[in-house]
């Protein structure tokens, strides 16, 4: 099956006007097959950091959103161990006008913002929830082991 | 070396040594003529000298000639009871045998050598013992297809029979040896020395001549002949044997001679027709010709009590008109020998150059020409070049539609209103009075330009209709100085029709059939084309010295359609069917000789039918009318969800029906239903309420067998499919208020769609394809659309707008559609747009609803509110065979309250209301910002009316038949219109529409429209059908 247009636009832009913090390269041999990396954001547990994720566009895209995953370790209550997200417009949320590029950047913002009352990790969440400093610490520390 | 053939038949008593077989005695003497003469008078009484002479020829030699001469003018009365009209056919102009002084028209001409097998029926000497030997032929008289060879003393005038040709020789040229068509000169090639037996072979070098017998006087008295032996016999057999015998007997000869025709040769270059002959080609053969040359021919006349100035090539066709009456002047010079069409029925040969062995012949007639012309039909030959000359009076006027056959047809009624030559030669003669018959819907028209170009008041017009008729019309029309008889009576056919029936029943014969008029003229003539219907025979019967028909199209489907035109016009021999069958439809139907028929339609339509197209050009390289352009577009459009869904289902159903039929041998037994599935198939692709009502406008015939058994099983089930789906759509639509104010929002918000994208596939976007959303975003609606499945298809109650996420719904969309719908090559109407529209903008919104109205409703109203901005006050005319679909497109129109001024114009309407309804849409100055919309049913409306007023029209859906299409079109494409023309036809993409679009093009294969009887003609329709439902 050829690629859609929609896709090849979409590449070429994140390649021609990447976003600052971010990257996406698509796999040689799958095109629908991303692999981003994102930077963690300033002021943020995450900073320096660069995390490593996976993208991945269904059959269906845009009808359905991409499915996107982090490869890096991360500490973080709406991410769990296997690196899957927890984020709306991954989900339900999702609609055709949103594009990859909105989609990585809504979860740079998500590592700026985390969101402990709709956890997926749920003891990353009680810790951020309970002690706050000691969870930004870990946060911090496996950034620094993991992300580097 | 020659022998001439009166040898036989001189005075002088001959001695022959017979051997006749079937004569046992065998007969010394020979009867002198006279002595024959005598004993066959008295044997039986008067009878004719020719009968005389061909008994006497055939059996001089019999054991008995008076005997057998009697029984054989007894026995076989058909050639031997010879009367002197009958002779010119096919008996031998004996006379001039005897009287060796009629020379100069007794002729023989060499045509080829050919040599004969021959056996010997006697034991003879070889060839060295006899010398100098002639050897003559004699034919068995009552078997002619046995030929003697006989042995002739030159001195004694003994002859003596050696042998025989062999069969096959003998079948061609017996007859004609009989007939002295032809002559024989015997020299022997192979004959070999000593005793001959009985069995076997000598060979005979046989030169072979034509004689004057051959050639009848003159071709007229000839054709005159042939007409007669057609006229006088019914049925297919219409020439007797020896006619027959003859022509076969010439042809094979000729054959065999190896003579040289030029037409022959010719005809296999030039005319490549094959069985694939498109009716296009048909149709060119009147398109070409005749008129270019007609221009430097005629003069022009001037028409006189006239208003209006003719165009020239008006005045060129009154001036052919006159001369097709003959009014004018033969303005043909006889210089112009060499261009005269040769009657087809004819072939030319060439005249071989005789060997140096044969000396100069007796009579011989040598070098005037270097042709002659053999009759296909008759077998009979002429020096002279046959040419067909026309003498009925009148013809066919075939100018396209447009070119003003009406001012044409009464400027002619107005030059010569009467027979100013035989007045009196019949007491019920109408000489001053034309008889024009037009379809109902034209008579007012008609009458409007009679007294429009009539400025004479003693011509008038009566109208001889409904209550206005008249029965005792012979009072009116044949009293000579009484008063002044109309000049012009309008007619319907279905009056014509009418009193045609009431012939039968009333003993007494009243109205229009009691008088003979001057002229008569069929408006619209192609409606008598099938010659079996009533009003055809009706025509048939109209009694006039002059005859002629207007029509645009005269041949609509098949060749017999023409062939009732010439009936009508009484164009002879043509209008003999049986002729007309045999050299005109059946070479057409099996494609043999199809060149020679080609040719000879041509031939025959040549001087009866003038036809001129708008394309052509006069001698300054003017077109004739100067019309502005004509566009017409194919729209396809695409089913909406609901229309697709029950197109599909009742498609599904159509085919398990027709399949089902099929498999049982069934086709064309339930051929009515299967037209109902048609027709339901059709009224979908144009609105599916049409399913819910009982149409009753459509125009085919067969279909309205269907409309009886309208509401059967499937189509209950159809509703209850569509009640349905309604059911689900019936929430939240727009009011039309509501769409206004959103459009202007929309207006505000995007100057131009230049550069918008559609969110979701990341793509520029077409105005073609764009939706706007309730909440005024951009999509394109295949995205749309495939947004709007998705979600359905996950069972979302509600669908988001990608880009706000707000509700949206389908009822509740808008399209846009680019501003260039009457953009002509008119610079000056761009700036009159623009500044009619200060605004920049390139697209314009309409409301989209893939469930509301009709796709092509849809798609109409949109084009009607385009041309409502970009050119109010116009005027547009919107075809379709549906009246019921009329009338929801008026339904649906009207909500627009203003915005649309809608006629209607249908079948159902009476005379007088057809006349308001053109005069008002004509009248309609429709005020600001409005335009004016007339609906009309194609059947009522195509033809003949004049639309120009409008110079947009719509065909909401196609007919089998495209001409019938173009007529319409016609109706706004013609003489008087001033803007260009532009059409839509509307298509719903991948239905039966696209499939009859299919169809037109291959009726318009010749093969098709040929065949003949009906069953055929359903066949074929079957395979369409079948075609139909294919894919």
């Amino acid at each position: 099956m050829s690629l859609p247009k929609r896709i090849v636009r979409e590449t070429e832009r994140l390649i021609s006007d990447p976003v600052p913090g971010i990257t996406a390269v698509p796999h040689s041999d799958n095109m629908r097959y991303f692999n981003v990396t994102i930077e963690g954001p300033e002021s943020s547990p995450y900073e320096n950091g660069k995390f490593k994720l996976e993208l991945f566009l269904p059959d269906e895209y845009p009808m359905v959103a991409p499915k996107v995953r982090f490869l890096t370790k991360i500490y973080h209550p709406n991410i769990d161990r296997l690196g899957r997200i927890c984020l709306d417009v991954l989900k339900n949320n999702w609609s055709p006008a949103l594009q990859i590029r909105t989609i990585l950047l809504s979860v740079q913002a998500l590592l700026s913002s985390p969101n402990p009352d709709d956890p997926l990790a749920n003891e990353v969440a009680e810790e951020w929830k309970n002690d706050n400093v000691h969870a930004i610490a870990t946060a911090r520390e496996w950034t620094h082991q993991y992300a580097n | 070396m020659f022998f001439d053939h009166s040898l036989q038949t001189t005075t002088e008593p001959i001695v022959v040594l017979d051997s006749d077989g079937d004569d046992s005695e065998p007969s010394k003497n020979v009867l002198s003529f006279a002595e024959f003469k005598a004993g066959i008078s008295a044997a039986l009484g008067q009878i004719s000298e020719m009968s005389i002479h061909r008994l006497y020829d055939d059996f001089l030699y019999s054991a008995h000639p008076l005997e057998k001469a009697a029984n054989a003018y007894l026995d076989s009365p058909d050639v031997y009871q010879i009367t002197a009209t009958k002779r010119k056919q096919y008996v031998p102009d004996i006379q001039y045998k005897k009287k060796p002084k009629t020379s100069e028209s007794t002729w023989q001409r060499y045509i080829g050598t050919i040599e004969i097998d021959c056996w010997c029926t006697r034991t003879t000497l070889g060839s060295a013992s006899i010398g100098e030997t002639k050897y003559v032929t004699v034919t068995h008289p009552g078997h002619f297809e046995v030929v003697y060879v006989d042995q002739l003393d030159e001195k004694t005038g003994y002859k003596r029979e050696i042998g025989r040709f062999n069969e096959s020789a003998a079948h061609s040229v017996g007859l004609l040896l009989q007939g002295h068509y032809i002559d024989l000169i015997l020299d022997p090639v192979y004959l070999p020395d000593g005793i001959l037996h009985i069995g076997d072979t000598f060979i005979m070098q046989a030169d072979c001549f034509v004689t004057s017998v051959l050639f009848p006087e003159s071709v007229s008295s000839q054709a005159d002949a042939f007409t007669r032996a057609f006229s006088g016999s019914k049925g297919d057999k219409s020439l007797d044997d020896a006619t027959i015998g003859r022509r076969s007997g010439v042809l094979r000869l000729f054959d065999l001679v190896q003579l040289q025709s030029p037409q022959l040769n010719k005809g296999h270059k030039v005319v490549s027709l094959g069985q694939n002959l498109e009716l296009d080609q048909l149709r060119d053969l009147y398109k070409s010709t005749q008129s270019n040359s007609l221009e430097s021919q005629l003069p022009e006349t001037e028409p006189c009590d006239f208003n209006l100035t003719l165009r020239p090539y008006q005045k060129h066709g009154l001036s052919w008109m006159l001369q097709r009456e003959g009014e004018l002047e033969e303005v043909k010079s006889d210089t112009k020998d060499d261009n005269e069409v040769i009657n087809p029925l004819w072939r030319e040969y060439r005249w071989p150059i005789a060997p140096k062995r044969i000396t100069k012949l007796v009579g011989e007639r040598d070098g005037d020409s270097n042709s002659f012309y053999l009759n296909l039909y008759d077998g009979s030959c002429s020096v002279e070049k046959p040419v067909i000359r026309s003498d009925c009076m009148g013809g066919i006027l075939a100018d396209e539609m447009g070119l003003g056959k009406t001012i044409t047809t009464l400027s002619l009624v107005l030059k010569c209103p009467m027979d100013s030559v035989d007045t009196h030669i019949l007491p019920n003669y109408a000489y001053g009075t034309t008889l024009i018959v037009v379809p109902m819907a034209l008579l007012s028209q008609w009458e409007k330009e009679f007294n429009r170009v009539n400025n004479k008041i003693k011509n008038r017009c009566f109208i001889y209709y409904g209550a206005d008729t008249i029965d005792n019309l012979k009072g009116l029309l044949c009293q000579k100085g009484v008063n002044v008889p109309p000049t012009v009576i309008l007619t319907t056919y279905g009056t014509i029709q009418s009193e045609w029936s009431r012939l039968e029943t009333r003993s007494q014969v009243q109205g229009l059939f009691s008088v003979k008029f001057f002229r008569i003229i069929l408006d619209e003539g192609h409606t008598i084309r099938n010659r079996s219907t009533k009003t055809a025979k009706a025509s048939y019967s109209l009694k006039a010295s002059r005859r002629w028909l207007l029509t645009g199209t005269p041949i609509v489907n098949r060749l017999e359609d023409l062939y009732s035109l010439i009936r009508f016009l009484e164009f002879e021999p043509w209008a003999n069917h049986s002729l007309w069958k045999h050299f005109i439809t059946a070479p057409f139907e099996t494609g043999e000789d199809l060149p020679l028929a080609f040719n000879l339609l041509k031939s025959i339509l040549d001087p009866i039918l003038l036809r001129r197209t708008k394309n052509q050009r006069d001698k300054n390289g003017k077109l004739l009318v100067e019309l502005p352009p004509k566009e017409v577009v194919i729209e396809r459009l695409r089913f909406n969800e609901k229309e697709e869904v029950i197109y599909n289902w009742l498609k599904e159903r159509a085919v398990s029906t027709l399949n089902e039929n099929f498999r049982r041998g069934l086709l064309l037994k339930n051929y009515s239903s299967i037209l109902t599935h048609l027709l339901r198939l059709r009224q979908v692709c144009d609105h599916i309420d049409l399913i819910k009502s009982q149409d009753q406008g459509d125009p085919d015939a067969e279909d309205k067998v269907v409309q009886q058994s309208i509401t059967n099983e499937s189509d209950e089930e159809a509703l209850a499919l569509i009640r349905e789906i309604e059911v689900k759509e019936a929430k939240g639509k727009m009011s039309i208020e509501e769409m206004k104010k959103i459009k202007v929002d929309i207006y505000s918000l995007y100057p131009t769609l230049e550069g918008v994208e559609c969110s979701i596939c990341t793509g520029p976007i077409d105005i073609k394809s764009c939706v706007i959303t309730e909440c005024k975003h951009c999509f394109c609606v295949g995205c749309l659309k495939e947004h709007f499945d998705f979600q359905e298809s996950h069972d979302k109650e509600q669908v988001l707008c990608p880009m706000c996420r707000s509700e949206i719904k389908k009822s509740r969309l808008f399209r846009t559609i680019a501003k260039q719908f009457v953009r002509g090559n008119d610079e000056k109407a761009d700036v009159l747009l623009t500044q009619v529209y200060e605004v920049d903008r390139n697209y314009l919104v309409r409301s989209f609803d893939p469930y509301g109205k009709s796709s092509k409703i849809n798609a109409l109203i949109s084009h009607l509110e385009q041309i409502k901005e970009e050119s109010p006050g116009d005027h547009v005319i919107v075809f379709s065979q549906f009246t019921s679909f009329l009338d929801i497109v008026e339904e649906e129109l009207g909500k627009y309250g203003n915005d649309f001024h809608v006629l209607k114009f249908d079948g159902r309407l009476g005379m007088e209301q057809r006349t308001n309804v053109l005069k008002s849409f004509e009248d309609d100055d429709v005020k600001g910002k409005n335009i004016s919309v007339l609906l009309i049913s194609l059947k009522a409306g195509g033809v003949g009316l004049n639309l120009t007023v409008a110079s947009k029209a719509f065909l909401l859906d196609p007919h089998w038949n495209n001409a019938v299409e173009f007529q319409a079109i016609d109706r706004l494409h013609r003489v008087g219109q001033t803007k260009s023309v532009k059409v839509i036809r509307f298509i719903m993409q991948d239905s039966i529409e696209e499939r009859m679009l299919e169809i037109q093009q291959k009726k318009n294969r010749l093969g098709e429209a040929l065949t003949l009887n009906d069953e055929e003609r359903r066949k074929k329709r079957i395979e369409e059908i079948q075609s139909l439902f294919k894919k």
